[in-house]
């Protein structure tokens, strides 16, 4: 038992762990980090084995490269199929809960995709305006100031003018640290040919156009950046050299090479030195409480030895005390040590409204060559269609070009053996390959989840995990609201590959089985996947009767409590979350440091 | 990342001297790999060369399908290689044999690819049931080079993910030496 006591513990050296172990040691106070995953640190040395195992076995699984943990296992996508009780994650159903995470140093953001935008204005009003979901107890305009500082941290390049759209509006002056990703030589096909779009939606007439996505990668950084003060790219983790430029090796999930995409071991690295110890291999587990004020007094955790062999019975207790605690784990592991602790949950709201983004494709052969499967996945994206009165029916999405080809259906190797299986060698089959897959083009889209108090994390004694910690128990459905926005999308996908020539191949049953669930819809059947978006298990609300925390982060029960991340997200809309969970951490360590004066 | 050395020291000959009764991996033996292995990709010898990893394919060939039969390949590859057409020879030949086709098929996917796919496990029964592979999905083999070298990024004019990165914004034009598509339909007034 460690008698040190610390300013902060916070657990979980993801995103927003390290933003707000910086933010901490910025204002002088004194930080314990604790991280589940292996003893790796902050050089080159402990990146190159993610590089080597991912060239060993090249996968684009979100979790390929990194090496699995018996102690402290991670969700994993290779591992979901149909509802299971094997694996990690104990899947319930009706449908297995489709995304994963990393624990590791860096966390989830070492195989992120970089996607950084904001949310619009109506996501936080979406039970006001369209009569869905729930309202943010915050708006638009709270949060504006804190994107900011989370696109200044991530490094985000995009072009502002491309983000005003759905209401959404940037400070006077306003650019991103770097200027745009350039839009890839398949998306040149596509943006002239989308101009002047429309589609009908419930009476409505919507634009479908593709714009610029902005990103967590390094680009050209831009001069006028923070009042002409310009902006710096970081580099890789211990080598100022390397990554200081996206250089276009087409694998940003799992893994960037050269680390030009961020990752939170940028932040980590950021560090001021002295105030943070970062403890790994240290699995939280209980928050202890005092009865009568519901503060809480320590953390217990399991430190284990090695992350190989078997589950480490000899894995010590440890006991952490501070003044306060934040919790930053991710929705899935936040709610599990919050149940297992009996903590924050007077509103029954713990682990409830799980959300991700359905994330489906549909894809053809374009008429013309236009070379996939070059640099990152997804500059531009339709992104009209993310809000709207249609809202009120179905899910809004965003759509992007996908750069790399059918790669998700196991391209282009499937093509070489669709090839040698017709006889085709030789020339014939360079030719062929040259020809077809030359031609390769997909739309991915992100679909809208609503909150649901049924799609749920529990834990439950009867599945325990690696030293006796509870495994998260899913249950899990995607509901109507979101396959309807499937729907949608298909048939917008449709549209667009007729107007611009694309000979459509979309064949969602073709998909079954893998990381894909096939869901029907009003006779038709769609393929899907999770986006790896865990969301919602601990909102912030209003009131203490229906979430768990405050605007603030704080929880409502546990006076020195605050949990930051995607769970504190009442509703998803439809961007990438992660921008949007650093933002709110922002908040949140304004308010840790109030507390703590 | 810095480019890896491309070998280039010694240009295969088109006439191989004699079989030995088993492959043993000998410089004879290479050389006639290398030019089936042209037939069979549809780039030349010297590129396939430059990859640095004939000798790895060959040794896998050794070791997943056996010396015999690895012999039994290259006895059928002089043969082809010695006619006018080669690749008519291989169509009409080898490539339809039970026994040695589903063994060239799978060195084409491995040159094309970089893994080695099990073989079917009927030619397993048949051929090498002594010594079944008892992957259910294809290997990686020698990694990483085969994957880096891997054909099937050439002929698409792409690179394999995660190595040899084309540098930052090089995406936004067509690869080198490829057909510039996009500038053939503004030439023709925007039209496909």
């Amino acid at each position: 038992m460690t008698a040190k006591r610390y300013d902060v513990v916070v657990v979980g050296a993801g995103i927003t762990g390290a933003l707000m172990a910086k933010k901490l040691a910025q204002n002088g106070k004194n930080v314990l980090l604790l991280e589940a995953g292996s003893d790796a640190r902050l050089d080159p040395a402990s990146y190159q084995p993610y590089i080597d195992q991912y060239l060993k076995s090249p996968s684009g699984a979100p979790n390929a490269p990194y090496p699995a943990n018996v102690n402290a296992p991670s969700a994993d996508v290779r591992n979901i199929g149909q509802p299971s009780t094997a694996s990690y994650l104990v899947q319930l159903g009706p449908v297995p809960f489709l995304s994963d995470y990393t624990r590791a140093l860096g966390g989830t953001t070492l195989h992120w995709q970089g996607t950084s935008l904001r949310m619009v204005p109506n996501d936080f009003r979406m039970q006001s305006v369209y009569g869905r979901g729930i309202d943010w107890p915050i708006a638009y305009e709270d949060l504006s100031r804190y994107y900011g500082q989370a696109e200044e941290e991530i490094g985000v390049a995009a072009d502002v003018e491309d983000q005003k759209i759905h209401g959404v509006t940037f400070p006077r002056g306003y650019v991103y640290p770097m200027t745009k990703i350039p839009a890839s030589y398949l998306d040149q096909y596509f943006i002239p040919r989308l101009k002047g779009m429309k589609t009908p939606l419930y009476g409505g007439q919507y634009p479908v156009e593709a714009i610029s996505i902005p990103q967590g990668r390094n680009s050209i950084p831009n001069p006028k950046y923070n009042r002409g003060a310009g902006y710096k790219p970081v580099s890789a983790v211990g080598d100022g050299d390397k990554g200081l430029r996206c250089q276009g090796n087409s694998t940003c999930t799992p893994l960037c090479p050269v680390q030009a995409k961020y990752s939170a071991l940028k932040t980590l690295a950021s560090i001021p030195a002295g105030r943070v110890e970062i403890q790994t291999q240290s699995i939280a587990t209980r928050l202890v409480m005092d009865g009568a004020s519901g503060r809480i007094r320590a953390l217990e955790y399991k430190k284990y030895k090695a992350c190989n062999g078997t589950p480490d019975s000899a894995a010590e207790t440890l006991r952490a005390e501070a003044t306060v605690f934040v919790l930053a784990a991710n929705a899935i592991e936040n709610a599990r040590l919050l149940l297992s602790s009996g903590a924050a949950n007077s509103s029954d709201q713990v682990g409830r409204n799980l959300m991700d983004h359905p994330y489906i494709y549909s894809w053809g052969l374009a008429p013309v060559r236009l070379y996939p499967y070059r640099g990152p996945d997804a500059i531009t994206g339709i992104e009209s269609l993310r809000d709207g009165k249609f809202r009120q029916e179905h899910a809004a999405f965003r759509a992007s070009f996908n750069n790399w080809g059918w790669s998700s259906f196991g391209s282009p190797a499937a093509d070489v053996w669709s090839g040698v299986n017709a006889g085709l060698f030789g020339s014939a089959l360079r030719q062929k390959l040259a020809d077809t897959v030359t031609r390769q083009v997909r739309l991915g889209a992100l679909i809208e989840q609503l909150p649901s108090a049924s799609n749920r994390v529990r834990i439950d004694p009867a599945y325990p995990g690696p030293l006796g910690i509870p495994k998260p128990v899913m249950q899990y459905n995607i509901e109507s609201y979101s396959l309807a926005g499937c729907q949608a999308f298909a048939s917008i996908a449709s549209q667009v590959w007729k107007r611009t020539g694309v000979e459509e191949k979309t064949d969602y049953t073709a998909l079954a089985g893998g990381s894909f669930q096939i869901l029907g819809h009003e006779g038709a059947a769609f393929a899907m996947m999770g986006a790896g978006h865990i969301v919602g298990t601990h909102r912030m609300g209003k009131s203490r009767l229906d979430s768990v925390v405050a605007p603030s982060g704080r929880t409502w029960d546990h006076p020195n409590l605050y949990l930051v991340g995607c769970g504190n997200m009442p509703t998803l809309g439809t961007s990438n979350p992660t921008l949007t969970a650093a933002a709110i951490t922002y908040i949140a360590a304004e308010h840790v440091i109030r507390d703590l004066r | 990342m810095a480019a890896r050395p491309k070998k280039a020291k010694s240009i295969s000959k088109k006439k191989a001297a004699p079989a030995p009764a088993e492959s043993n991996g000998s410089a004879a033996d290479l050389a006639t790999f290398l030019a089936f292995s042209s037939v069979l990709t549809g780039f030349s010898e010297i590129e396939l060369e430059g990859t640095g990893v004939a000798p790895l394919h060959l040794a896998a060939l050794v070791q997943k399908v056996g010396a015999a039969i690895t012999s039994q390949v290259l006895d059928g590859a002089r043969q082809a290689l010695a006619q006018t057409d080669p690749a008519t020879a291989i169509q009409n030949g080898l490539w339809k044999s039970p026994k040695l086709g589903p063994v060239v098929q799978n060195l084409v996917a491995l040159w094309y690819v970089g893994s080695w796919t099990p073989m079917p496990r009927q030619w397993q029964e048949q051929n090498r049931w002594d010594q079944p592979d008892l992957n259910t999905s294809a290997e990686w083999i020698s990694p990483p080079l085969p994957y880096e070298e891997a054909l099937v990024w050439r002929a698409i004019f792409a690179h394999p993910p995660g190595a040899k990165p084309t540098g930052f914004a090089s995406w936004v034009e067509a690869p080198e030496g490829a057909p510039q598509t996009l500038v053939a339909i503004a030439a023709a007034g925007g039209k496909q």
